[in-house]
C-alpha cells in the first residue's frame, strides 16, 4: 500500500502518491506507539535541561525565587580553582579509564567468545558486578585497598613490591579510582561479546586462510567489524566517565582528599548545590558539562565516519 | 606441486564419526568434484583439507608435506566460501591486497598481482567497490579473486554457486573450468550439484555418510556406478533400478516376468537375486509387440528438446523414460517401453557393482 508521497519522483507533473488507508494507520499506531517515550523524554529531560540553563544564569539558593544575575555563575566557575583542579582530575580520569576499560571489555570478550562449555556462566558472571550498587562496591574495594590490613598490600609487600598508600597517597589515590571503576566492565564486555558474535564465521574463516598470525586478524578484521560496538561504549564511556561521582566521593569525600587528588567536576558539583546550596552555580557547571561531553561526542561521531564500520554501509 | 593425499582421514563431533576414514589421492593440476547427499562430509573433508576443521585420524598432506596439524594459512590453500565470505569492510582491491600484504609483500607487487587477477577475471571495475555494492556474481568473482591472487598450491571451492541465479551459475562454471585451464592448478570442488560435478571435474569423488563411494573420471561415475547408491544418486533423472533374478542360462528375469539377456551374467549365477541399472535414456517408447514392459504415464514432464516420463507398470514398479521433446504421451495414457541393455549396470545383493566376468 502506499504509505509516503515523496517517493515517486519519475516526473515533476506526477501527482503526488496517495497516503492509503493502511498507511494512516499505520503512521497513526507509530505515533501512539511513540507517545509515551515522548512524554517521558519532554519531561523527564527536555525541560529540567531548560530549566538548567535558566537557573545557571539566576542565584538561586533552593529556598525563595531565582535572581537572574546574567553570566556570572559562569564568570565564577572561571576564577574558582575547585572547578579547574576537579576538571583536571575528571580529564585525567576520561583520558586514562575509558581506553584501559575498552582494552580490558574487548580483552574478555574475545577470551568468552572462545569458551563453549559454560559460556552462559561465565557471562553472568562478568555481568554480576554490574548489578551491585557502586558505593558497595567502593566499600569493599577501599577495605581491600587498606594500606595495612588490606589483602591487595598484604600480597603486593609478599611478593616483594612496596604498595602505596592507595587512599591517601596523592599520586595514588586518582589511580585507585580508575580501578573502581574498571570493575564492573559488564556491560561493554556483553555489547563487544555481541559484536564478536555477530562476525560472520566465513569470514573469520576467510582471515584465518589469508594469515596465520591471530593479531592480524584483530587488527584487520574483528576490530574494524566490531567498530560501531567499539563506537558505542566509547561514547558512553567518555559520558559516564565525565559524570563519574560515587566512587569519588566514597574514596575522596567532597574535599577531594587527599590534597583534592580525587576531587571530580561532579563532586564539586554535588557540593555547590547540595552543601553550599548555590543552585545556580550547580546549574552553571552543569551546563558547561553538558556542552562540553556534547561536543565531544559529535568530534568522535564526527571522526566515526572514517573508522566506524556499519553493515549495510556500501562507502 | 599442488597434489593432495588423504590417508584414513576420519572425523568425529563427540560420539559421531561424519568422516570415516577416507584415502584419496588428487594429482597436482586436477580438479576433482566431490559430490554426495547433504550431510555426507563434503564441506567437511574440504574444510579438514584447508585446516578449519581438525584431522582427528589419518594424516593430510599438500604438495608432499604433511600439513595435517598446520595452521590455515600456512598450508598453501586458498578457498572460495558458499557465502563468498569477503571482508564487508573492505573494497575488492583490499580484499584482494588483504593477504598479499598480511605476507608482507611488496607495496607495488601487490598492486601488480591484484590488477593481473582483476584483469583476468574481469573485475577490474570493481576494484573500488565494497561487497555491499556488488551483485551476487560480482562477489563471487571478487572471492574467486582473492583467491587466485595468492597462488596457491591447491584451490577448494565450498559450493561457490549455490547462492547464484541459474544463469549466473552457467557462467560462473564456464568461468571455474576456463581458469583451471589456465591456471592449471589443484581444484577441490564441492557441489552437491551433478551438473556442476560432470561438467567441471577431472574426477568425481562420490560421498555418502562419510565414506567415499566412488573415486572416478565423471563418464566412468556416470555409465559405471560402483553401487547402487552411485547409481541412484548420480545423473537426473536417476537410474532405473529393477529386481530381477538370474534364470538357467544367465538370462535375467524380471519382476514381471520379462526375461532378457543380462550384462555379467553366467549360467552358475542361476537363482541369484540382483538389480538391474538402466538410465532413463536407455528406455524408449516401442511398439507393443516388442515391449519388454508397459505401464500407465504418472507424469509427463516435457522440457522442449526432451520429455521425461514417469510410467507405473502393473506390478506396482515406476521407471523413468528420457524421451525425444516430440513425445506425444499424456498423463494417463499407456506407453510400451524397450530396454537397451548398452551400459546397462548389475548389481548383487550386496549392492554392489558386478562386472562383466
Amino acid at each position: 500500500m502506499a504509505i509516503l508521497a515523496k517517493e515517486n519522483t519519475a516526473g515533476a507533473s506526477s501527482p503526488p502518491r496517495r497516503l492509503g488507508l493502511a498507511g494512516r494507520g499505520e503512521a497513526r499506531a507509530g505515533f501512539l506507539f511513540a507517545l509515551p517515550w515522548m512524554v517521558g523524554l519532554t519531561i523527564f529531560t527536555i525541560i529540567p535541561l531548560l530549566l538548567t540553563f535558566y537557573i545557571a544564569q539566576t542565584k538561586f539558593q533552593i529556598v525563595g525565587a531565582p535572581k537572574y544575575v546574567g553570566l556570572a555563575n559562569y564568570a565564577a566557575m572561571w576564577i574558582d580553582p575547585a572547578m579547574w583542579t576537579s576538571a583536571r582530575n575528571t580529564m585525567f580520569f576520561a583520558v586514562v579509564s575509558v581506553p584501559i576499560k575498552l582494552v580490558i571489555a574487548l580483552g574478555l570478550a574475545l577470551l568468552l567468545n572462545r569458551v563453549t562449555a559454560l559460556s552462559g556462566f561465565y557471562r553472568t558472571v562478568f555481568y554480576l558486578p554490574f548489578l551491585m550498587p557502586a558505593v558497595a562496591g567502593s566499600i569493599v574495594f577501599m577495605l581491600l585497598l587498606t594500606p595495612d590490613a588490606g589483602p591487595v598490600n598484604i600480597a603486593l609487600k609478599a611478593l616483594g613490591f612496596s604498595p602505596p598508600d592507595w587512599l591517601l597517597d596523592p599520586k595514588a589515590a586518582l589511580w585507585t579510582i580508575i580501578l573502581l571503576s574498571l570493575w564492573p566492565l559488564g556491560v561493554e564486555t556483553l555489547v563487544f561479546l555481541g559484536g564478536l558474535q555477530n562476525i560472520p564465521k566465513d569470514v573469520s574463516e576467510a582471515a584465518d586462510l589469508d594469515s596465520p598470525r591471530g593479531w592480524h586478524k584483530l587488527v584487520w578484521i574483528t576490530i574494524p567489524l566490531i567498530s560501531p560496538m567499539i563506537l558505542f561504549n566509547l561514547v558512553i564511556g567518555i559520558i559516564y566517565s565525565f559524570q563519574v561521582f560515587t566512587q569519588a566521593l566514597v574514596v575522596g569525600g567532597t574535599t577531594g582528599k587527599p590534597a583534592e587528588a580525587t576531587l571530580m567536576y561532579m563532586v564539586v558539583l554535588y557540593r555547590a548545590a547540595f552543601r553550599y546550596f548555590n543552585v545556580g552555580y550547580a546549574a552553571a557547571m552543569a551546563t558547561v558539562l553538558f556542552v562540553g561531553v556534547l561536543l565531544l561526542t559529535l568530534l568522535i561521531f564526527r571522526t566515526a565516519r572514517s573508522w566506524v564500520h556499519y553493515e549495510g554501509d556500501s562507502r | 606441486m599442488g597434489a593432495v593425499q588423504l590417508t584414513g582421514v576420519r572425523k568425529l563431533f563427540g560420539a559421531l564419526e561424519v568422516i570415516k576414514g577416507v584415502d584419496l589421492s588428487i594429482a597436482d593440476g586436477e580438479l576433482v568434484v566431490f559430490v554426495g547427499p547433504s550431510g555426507c562430509g563434503k564441506s567437511t573433508l574440504l574444510r579438514m583439507i584447508a585446516g578449519l576443521e581438525d584431522v582427528d585420524y589419518g594424516d593430510i598432506r599438500i604438495a608432499g608435506a604433511d600439513v595435517t596439524e598446520l595452521a590455515p594459512a600456512r598450508r598453501g590453500v586458498a578457498m572460495v566460501f558458499q557465502n563468498y565470505a569477503l571482508y564487508p569492510h573492505m573494497t575488492a582491491y583490499d580484499n584482494l591486497a588483504y593477504g598479499l600484504r598480511r605476507a608482507g609483500m611488496a607495496r607495488a607487487e601487490v598492486d601488480a598481482r591484484v590488477r593481473e587477477t582483476a584483469a583476468l577475471l574481469q573485475i577490474t571495475e570493481l576494484l573500488p567497490r565494497r561487497p555491499k555494492a556488488m551483485s551476487g556474481g560480482q562477489r563471487q568473482r571478487v572471492a574467486i579473486g582473492r583467491a587466485i591472487v595468492r597462488k596457491p598450491e591447491v584451490f577448494l571451492f565450498d559450493e561457490p554457486l549455490s547462492n547464484l541465479d541459474a544463469a549466473l551459475r552457467v557462467e560462473m562454471r564456464s568461468q571455474i573450468a576456463r581458469l583451471h585451464q589456465e591456471l592449471q592448478a589443484t581444484m577441490i570442488f564441492v557441489t552437491h550439484d551433478q551438473v556442476e560435478a560432470m561438467t567441471l571435474a577431472d574426477r568425481i569423488v562420490v560421498l555418502n555418510a562419510g565414506r567415499v563411494e566412488q573415486v572416478g573420471t565423471p563418464s566412468e561415475v556416470y555409465h559405471n556406478p560402483a553401487n547402487l547408491f552411485v547409481a541412484g544418486f548420480i545423473g537426473s533423472p536417476a537410474m532405473n533400478l529393477l529386481p530381477a533374478t538370474v534364470g538357467q542360462g544367465g538370462r535375467l528375469t524380471l519382476a514381471w516376468g520379462t526375461t532378457m539377456a543380462g550384462p555379467a551374467c553366467s549360467s552358475g549365477m542361476a537363482g541369484q537375486s540382483l538389480t538391474l541399472g538402466l538410465r532413463p535414456d536407455r528406455l524408449s517408447l516401442v511398439p507393443q509387440a516388442q515391449a519388454q514392459a508397459s505401464g500407465q504415464v504418472t507424469l509427463a514432464e516435457h522440457l522442449g528438446d526432451e520429455s521425461i516420463l514417469h510410467v507405473r507398470l502393473p506390478i506396482g514398479q515406476s521407471l523413468t523414460v528420457k524421451a525425444s521433446g516430440d513425445v506425444a504421451a499424456r498423463l494417463g495414457d499407456t506407453v510400451h517401453l524397450g530396454f537397451d541393455m548398452t551400459h546397462a549396470a548389475l548389481f548383487g545383493a550386496d549392492g554392489q557393482a558386478m562386472r562383466s566376468a
